[in-house]
């Protein structure tokens, strides 16, 4: 029977150089869920297993350079907080191996340590202790927190008369100013309004260009897109794809969009195309996989230019075609299409459908269909999601949905614009008058 | 920044990280399995060492978070702090009104036994020092369990959780211990010399119930009706040890429970030193002390044994 020796776990304090920050191979981890607590007790004494298992990481292996910031991604229940937790040495693995090199701050949560009945200062002091920094450590630092969190007034009140966006930036303040090697990040970026926030990715990228390596994980593809150097993309427990932020929002996409698929059709596993191997119309057309209740399928949606090239920047204010291509598998009376364009965030930008502009398409199975919208090209420069859909529109009013393929495309819009926000309403400026001397 | 790395890895290792495949489960006949372990030597060293320097260390942090605790629980009240005071200064007012003034124990020594000072005396030298280990047992058993975001949100050294509990209750028991020595001077205007010993029996308290604390800190995590037993524990050991009878009024069969308890021994070396002033117990003077160290490496080495699966539990 041996016994873990803490002393020995502890990593050589000089940081090497170069060398990768984080190592994992072929971790995995099983959770054992007792229905009731005295089912262990009859595990320990009868030597029977009493317990049903849970895959939440299986086999998963990456590495991640000093300084690099890596960001995973993963629907709820992808492991992404077991992987984090596990990283920041809080839960054991059931298998594999971590390689940490350097000294680790985790904040899988905001405000540990913190208690409601001291002040603002005096949570600073425990906050900080909790996170691992000394007491001269903070000494030092407490008038950047203070002036950070932008409470100087109130900070001597007591933290539970703060309102929740007060204490979300006190705590978030505090866990900023910690300065690990290894900084693990857990979706606590949303702290505050949005001015706030803006503070708080600057601030990550400061701690970023001082050398830290930060891994995080977050449900906003905009985060991950906006800080990171890589992405990972977990689902159910599987490390699916690490590659550039942009490929793995990609496939992001794909697995939300197939994992809706299937929640209409009811079967099968989720199939995950990055952008690479899924480039064109035709290899995503997966005839033999669809099941005989799937009436009609969008197999693609796609950007062209006047010249008729699929494009993925659109030059701010010309014209473009939105491109539908879909495949019948029933004769249908009216079937309905539409696209819509997001931004990264997911806020709905302009969307157009067959419905609204009360067209009738009627269809026959084995039929393809392509579908061509005008799309003028009226918006901002920046990044967004072109998504479609298709409904079959019943007589009497109301519709069903067939298919959605959200995230169909990522394009940019570049160039300069004459407006702010997002779309350009076609305001003029109409006269300038004197009306006072 | 390099000096943050080098504080910082030593602040928290990555504890936990090649943990699990140290230990391969072993197909062993389980009670070789304990003996085994129970005799495992260096794995006591280890946890000695291993133990001291980690509470080294985070001193800074232990210290803070037993201040924390004391205040933490007066937090917001009218009386604050002052609690700390009333809390063991009523309890044991309690215990003297019912024993001397409504029960009226009277206590004799028989032969060379002979009583150099009264009943009060004789019961608040023991009572002192339970009340404070019974607050300590309960406490202990949920430090860990009530601590779930210490324990799985932050990179957070837990061994200290179990620490700051007993190192709060001895300072209530410094407290109610400044009473006693009140009641002593007022009473006798001397004091034994034996007092002196008194900073040495509250170390090994201290080290017994950090290694108690410890065990019943990571049980209490899997099994939560540990805090409940502990709790009945400490009301029922405290009438099975000589604190409030002496051993020779205990009718016969019953003694042996009074010898086979490791905390009488505890509470015979604190009566030597407050109310006899002489080694009356001399046996408990080497049993308490080793009994204490013991407690304290195996303790620990239960709590690192186990402490990386509590995140799988809160």
């Amino acid at each position: 029977m041996t016994e873990p020796d803490v002393q020995d776990v502890q990593k050589d304090s000089s940081p090497p150089d170069a060398a990768a920050a984080i190592s994992v191979r072929g971790l995995s981890k099983v959770y054992r869920i007792y229905s009731q607590p005295v089912d262990l007790i009859k595990e320990i004494f009868t030597g029977r297993s009493h317990h049903a298992e849970h895959w939440a990481l299986k086999d998963v292996s990456f590495e991640v350079k000093r300084g690099e910031v890596v960001g995973v991604i993963g629907r709820n229940g992808a492991g992404k907080s077991t992987l984090l937790k596990i990283l920041a040495g809080t839960l054991d693995k059931t298998a594999g191996d971590v390689d940490i090199q350097g000294s680790i701050a985790a904040i899988l949560e905001l405000g540990t340590g913190f208690h409601p009945e001291y002040t603002g200062r005096e949570n600073i002091y425990m906050g900080g202790m909790c996170l691992g920094m000394s007491r001269e450590e903070i000494d030092r630092k407490i008038d950047s927190i203070i002036e950070f969190s932008e409470l100087a007034s109130v900070i001597d009140q007591k933290f539970r008369t703060y309102s929740s966006g007060m204490q979300a930036r006190l705590t978030f303040s505090t866990a900023v100013s910690v300065e690990p090697d290894i900084f693990i990040v857990d979706e606590a970026l949303a702290a505050g309004d949005a001015l706030f926030s803006e503070k708080c990715s600057r601030r990550i990228r400061e701690i970023v260009s001082r050398g830290a390596t930060v891994f995080f994980c977050t449900h906003s593809m905009g985060t991950i897109v906006e800080l990171c150097d890589t992405a990972i993309l977990l689902s159910g427990g599987e490390l699916m794809l690490k590659d550039t932020p942009r490929e793995v929002s990609y496939a992001y996409d794909r697995i939300l969009a197939d994992d809706r698929h299937l929640q209409m059709k009811g079967t099968g596993k989720p199939v995950v195309q990055s952008r690479r191997q899924g480039d064109g119309a035709k290899e995503q057309a997966r005839p033999g996989e669809v099941p005989a209740d799937m009436k009609a399928e969008l197999l693609s949606y796609g950007i062209y230019n006047a010249q008729g090239a699929a494009v993925e920047f659109l030059a701010a204010g010309q014209e473009y075609t939105v491109r539908a291509e879909i495949q019948c598998y029933q004769d249908l009376p009216n079937l309905g299409v539409g696209f819509r364009v997001e931004t990264l965030n997911g806020t709905p930008v302009y969307g157009l459908q067959t419905a609204l502009l009360d067209v009738n398409i009627p269809c026959q199975a084995g039929q393809r269909l392509e579908v061509d919208f005008s799309f003028p090209c009226d918006l901002q420069a920046g990044t967004y999601v072109l998504g479609g859909g298709l409904a079959e529109l019943r007589a009497a009013g109301g519709y069903s949905i067939i298919h959605v393929l959200r995230g169909a495309q990522v394009f940019n819009v570049v160039g300069r614009t004459r407006f702010t926000g997002l779309a350009d309403l076609k305001g003029k400026l109409l006269s300038v008058r004197v009306i006072q001397e | 920044m390099n000096r943050r790395a080098v504080v910082g890895c030593r602040a928290f290792p990555a504890a936990g990280n090649g943990l699990a495949e140290r230990f391969p489960r072993e197909e062993q006949e389980p009670e070789t399995m304990i003996l085994k372990a129970l005799l495992n030597i260096p794995a006591y060293r280890s946890a000695f060492t291993n133990l001291v320097s980690l509470l080294r260390q985070h001193r800074e942090l232990t210290l803070e978070m037993t201040k924390r605790e004391l205040t933490d629980r007066y937090a917001g009240q009218v009386l604050g702090t002052l609690w700390v005071l009333m809390h063991p200064l009523l309890l044991m007012g309690v215990y003297v009104f019912v024993f001397v003034a409504v029960m009226k124990i009277k206590i004799e020594g028989e032969g060379t036994f002979t009583l150099p000072r009264d009943y009060t005396a004789y019961l608040l030298s023991g009572l002192t020092v339970w009340l404070a280990c019974q607050e300590c047992l309960t406490k202990s058993a949920t430090s860990i369990s009530s601590q779930a975001n210490l324990v799985k949100q932050v990179v957070f050294p837990i061994e200290i959780l179990p620490v700051r509990s007993v190192l709060s209750t001895a300072v209530t028991q410094l407290v109610s211990m400044s009473f006693l020595l009140i009641y002593l001077l007022i009473r006798y205007q001397a004091l034994p010399w034996t007092v002196l010993l008194l900073p040495v029996l509250l170390f090994f308290q201290v080290i017994q119930f950090i290694g108690l604390g410890m065990m019943l800190a990571s049980v209490g995590v899997y099994l939560r009706d540990v805090k409940d037993v502990v709790t009945v524990f400490g009301v029922v050991n405290m009438y099975l040890m000589p604190v409030i009878y002496l051993p020779a009024m205990a009718p016969g069969p019953f003694k042996p429970i009074l010898y086979i308890n490791p905390f009488s021994y505890m509470i015979w070396c604190y009566q030597d030193a407050w109310y006899f002033g002489r080694f009356e117990h001399w046996y408990a003077w080497i049993v308490y002390p080793l009994f204490s160290l013991f407690m304290f490496m195996a303790g620990y080495r239960v709590f690192r044994r186990v402490r990386i699966f509590f995140g799988n539990v809160l």
